[in-house]
């Protein structure tokens, strides 16, 4: 988890550190649509899993979205990842 | 569905775009970030400048100034056209069909077949699909295929997520019988269940437009819009293009018995940069052979990208070679569709300035 922790962090330009389980994917400026499509997009290249748009939308924190990565492919079609 | 055209090709190709371009630098104040922030999206996502029209300037005028510029240069033959297929998601009038008006504005010929289709991203593989199915009729010879919109008038000029993204332009390709044969594949998928993925949600009779419907509000992205105004989900959008693309090309070069190395060009829709990288990586295929550098030169100008992507790469170039190409697109509705086709010598391919002072009323 710490380096996924640590990707996203630099995906959203902050220190490695600042990013923790429980913060808040909403209280980061780089956290909007087209931030968010370069997270899904690493989350795609490096996990091969897909987090669908829905699903992106209900989760909150950093930690809830390490847990959607772990869960692996969200989608039936995600099977050319 | 699949699909195969003999003995066709595209002959020509004008692009159209407005002269007026506006700096996504000069924008960053319209929008509801940190400008850091914005800075940063400017190099990671793609984006730089984009070309807009100004005032009423709709998608048929800048139709028109192409059709007319190829038919004063002796490209087009007014009498030869038998098929005339206009692309839009912008059209003048929700009735009548906006090639009706593009027909009489030109003085066309009465039999000729004018058609509109509603189809963005994915819209320059339909209209060929749909061109090429007008010309296994014997009596069409020639079928003029207009792809053109002027999304920028439909979308929020506070909306990050889409404005400085979108541009407006036209495109005019020419369909005829190829004197060598050659044989075009395609294919082509819609999903139906995501069509609010990208929408323009008012103005039509499901939700006609209101003083209620035009208020703008700041969205739970960040971003500020009405429901007048286009809207796009642009992780769904990723999503089916990480899921759909790389099926739906696997499926088309196997159709075709054609290997990816044997492609030269992967002329795909262009929604921004990073995506197509992504895309490109994705299918194995070289990044300098999928063009992905026309939302940060012009903008992404719905069905037109891939014509654009065509015009600016090539230019004058497929006046004299032969390529094989590609080409893809993929959004509203949701559709996806591409083609397998040998590309050129064209007689003419070209990317025109529209004058900011030109409208035909």
């Amino acid at each position: 988890m710490q380096a996924f922790l640590e990707k996203l962090a630099d995906l959203l330009g902050v220190e490695p550190d600042e990013v923790q389980p429980e913060s808040r994917l909403d209280s980061f400026d780089e956290w909007d649509s087209l931030g968010a499509l370069t997270v899904v997009s690493m989350i795609d290249e490096d996990y091969g899993v897909t987090v669908m748009s829905e699903e992106l939308s209900r989760l909150a924190t950093a930690g809830e979205l390490w847990l959607a990565v772990q869960a692996g492919p969200s989608n039936p079609g995600a099977d050319d990842a | 569905m699949n699909f195969t055209f003999r003995n066709m090709r595209i002959s020509g190709l004008l692009v159209v775009v407005p002269e007026n371009e506006s700096r996504y630098d000069d924008e960053l104040d319209n929008y509801n970030f940190p400008v850091a922030n914005s800075r940063k999206l400017k190099n990671v996502i793609g984006i730089d400048r984009h070309r807009l029209v100004s005032g009423d300037t709709c998608a048929s005028d800048l139709a028109l100034f192409g059709l007319r510029h190829l038919i004063d240069r002796g490209d087009l033959l007014p009498d030869e056209i038998d098929g005339l297929i206009l692309v839009t998601e912008t059209p003048d009038y929700f009735m009548p069909p906006t090639s009706n008006v593009i027909q009489g504005k030109l003085g066309l010929a009465e039999n000729v077949w004018c058609m509109d289709i509603n189809q963005g991203c994915a819209g320059f593989a339909v209209g060929l699909i749909q061109g090429f199915m007008m010309l296994q009729q014997e009596a069409i010879n020639r079928v003029v295929l207009v792809n053109a919109d002027t999304l920028t008038r439909t979308c929020s000029p506070r909306d990050r997520n889409a404005f400085p993204l979108l541009g407006d332009a036209a495109s005019i390709a020419i369909l005829e019988p190829s004197p060598t044969p050659q044989t075009i594949h395609a294919n082509l998928q819609m999903d139906g269940t995501q069509h609010e993925k990208i929408m323009i949600p008012a103005g039509g009779f499901r939700l006609p437009r209101t003083p209620a419907t035009a208020n703008v509000e700041l969205a739970s992205d960040g971003n500020y819009r009405g429901q007048d105004h286009y809207h796009m989900d642009g992780i769904a959008v990723l999503n089916f293009v990480q899921h759909q693309i790389p099926p739906l090309i696997e499926a088309l070069l196997s159709a075709a018995k054609t290997l990816k190395e044997d492609v030269d060009w992967f002329m795909f829709h262009q929604p921004n940069r990073f995506m197509l990288e992504k895309l490109a990586d994705k299918l194995g295929v070289p990044r300098d052979k999928l063009p992905n550098d026309i939302v940060e030169h012009y903008g992404n100008a719905s069905s037109v990208t891939v014509p654009t992507a065509i015009a600016h790469t090539l230019g004058t170039g497929l006046t004299e070679n032969t390529y094989t190409m590609c080409l893809c697109g993929f959004g509203v509705g949701l559709t996806c569709s591409s083609l397998l086709l040998t590309m050129g010598p064209l007689q003419f391919c070209e990317l025109i300035d529209f004058p900011s002072s030109q409208v035909d009323n």
